[in-house]
């Protein structure tokens, strides 16, 4: 039988289910054409924007294991990138638009950690001034910093935005990080007491879209 | 346009183009006339969409010298059986904007429509709702094509759509190691 027109394989590529990255990978060894369709940026943007709900490939927990925090990836699908399962010294603190934000507590320090599980890249940002993970009780939440409406899907190299809300000493405050400026904000003090945001590193960040700027 | 006065069918089918306006005549590369109801037409094909609005569509059957009878029929029987179904507009939720909706999974009536087409015609068929841009049929075309890959190896696929490889072994492997999560099951 002759081959599927060359010029609607690119078509039929976008078809393969989202859930089952594997096969793709697959596809693309039947012949070069088909891998350099697979693996061009044009194709990633057009697959997501056919399929929209980006499908779930794995999750980061963290785990109380005798006294101590284990994290790890756990796959949900036949899915892994390099080293995904090992994120040892690190905790999740909040996952949004592709990019999860992790506290390293190890070697070689305190820090904030950026990274993007699907190329397994981790970006470092420094800490606020003044500001040691262990001298406050504090979370953090990390959202896209595109300009104008985003889809969210194919924004996970771009701008972005950490949120951190911290409370200590008697005084709580909240900071941001833009990646455009590479810089904290200047921090601003909040009228709450520092106890009804105590509990804060327990409480999972929540986006409301409307009200952000 | 001159229509084939010697066939008494496609005379028919023009007739009752003209005589009921719900529906527009198309003629393939080989002449013949489909009746397609003009609501469907102008709901599944942004190209028949345009025709119709920009009064272009010929009464005597508007000419698709790119698609032949075979797929013309198939795609007129689609647009027919979907004539009824949710008009894909209303697929579109989101307030961010897309050129397409997004995919979904092929419906049942919409499976045993392509699972009936022999390989050729299923690609004569993915051409044609390329070239209309009916999106909807163009999800149904690919995803049955998408399902015959799946499952097989890469030797598979090559023999199955009659594709060359052009692969050396030691790229392939490398490739296999680069990526040996996709190919536990080998």
């Amino acid at each position: 039988m002759a081959p599927p027109p060359p010029m609607l394989m690119e078509e039929v590529l976008l078809r393969f289910p989202p859930h089952e990255p594997a096969l793709l990978v697959r596809v693309s060894l039947v012949c070069k054409r088909w891998r350099r369709l697979v693996w061009g940026p044009s194709f990633r943007r057009r697959f997501r924007e056919l399929h929209r709900t980006p499908p779930m490939l794995g999750f980061a927990c963290n785990i109380l294991d005798e006294d101590r925090m284990m994290s790890s990836f756990v796959t949900s699908t036949r899915f892994c990138s390099p080293d995904a399962g090992l994120i040892g010294g690190y905790r999740p603190i909040d996952a949004r638009h592709g990019r999860v934000l992790l506290q390293r507590f190890r070697n070689p320090g305190d820090a904030l950690v950026l990274w993007d599980p699907i190329a397994d890249e981790r970006r470092e940002l420094p800490l606020p001034p003044r500001f040691t993970s262990r001298g406050f009780l504090w979370t953090a939440a990390v959202l896209c910093d595109a300009d104008g409406a985003c889809s969210h899907l194919n924004c996970h190299r771009g701008p972005f935005l950490v949120v951190l809300l911290a409370s200590g000493s008697g005084k709580a405050f909240i900071c941001t990080y833009s990646s455009d400026a590479a810089t904290w904000s200047d921090p601003i003090a909040m009228e709450h007491s520092t106890d009804q945001i105590s509990h804060c590193s327990w409480v999972q960040t929540l986006l409301v879209e409307e009200v952000w700027p | 346009m001159e229509v084939d006065k010697g066939k008494g069918e496609a005379e028919e089918t023009r007739k009752v183009a003209e005589a009921d306006r719900d529906t527009v005549t198309l003629k393939s590369s080989d002449g013949k006339l489909f009746e397609v109801s003009k609501e469907a037409a102008a709901r599944l094909s942004t190209v028949l969409a345009g025709m119709i609005a920009g009064g272009s569509i010929d009464d005597n059957g508007t000419d698709l010298k790119q698609i032949g009878s075979e797929a013309l029929e198939n795609v007129v029987d689609y647009c027919n059986k979907h004539a009824n179904s949710i008009p894909s507009a209303a697929l579109i939720s989101s307030s961010i904007s897309f050129n397409t909706a997004p995919f979904k999974e092929p419906e049942e009536w919409e499976r045993k429509f392509v699972d009936r087409l022999s390989h050729d015609a299923l690609f004569d068929l993915v051409e044609a709702a390329n070239f209309l841009g009916m999106e909807r049929l163009l999800d149904v075309t690919c995803h049955k094509i998408s399902e015959m890959m799946k499952g097989k190896s890469p030797d598979q696929i090559r023999e199955v759509f009659n594709i060359k490889n052009d692969y050396t072994k030691e790229e392939l492997e490398e490739i296999r190691q680069e990526l040996a999560w996709a190919f536990y099951d080998d």
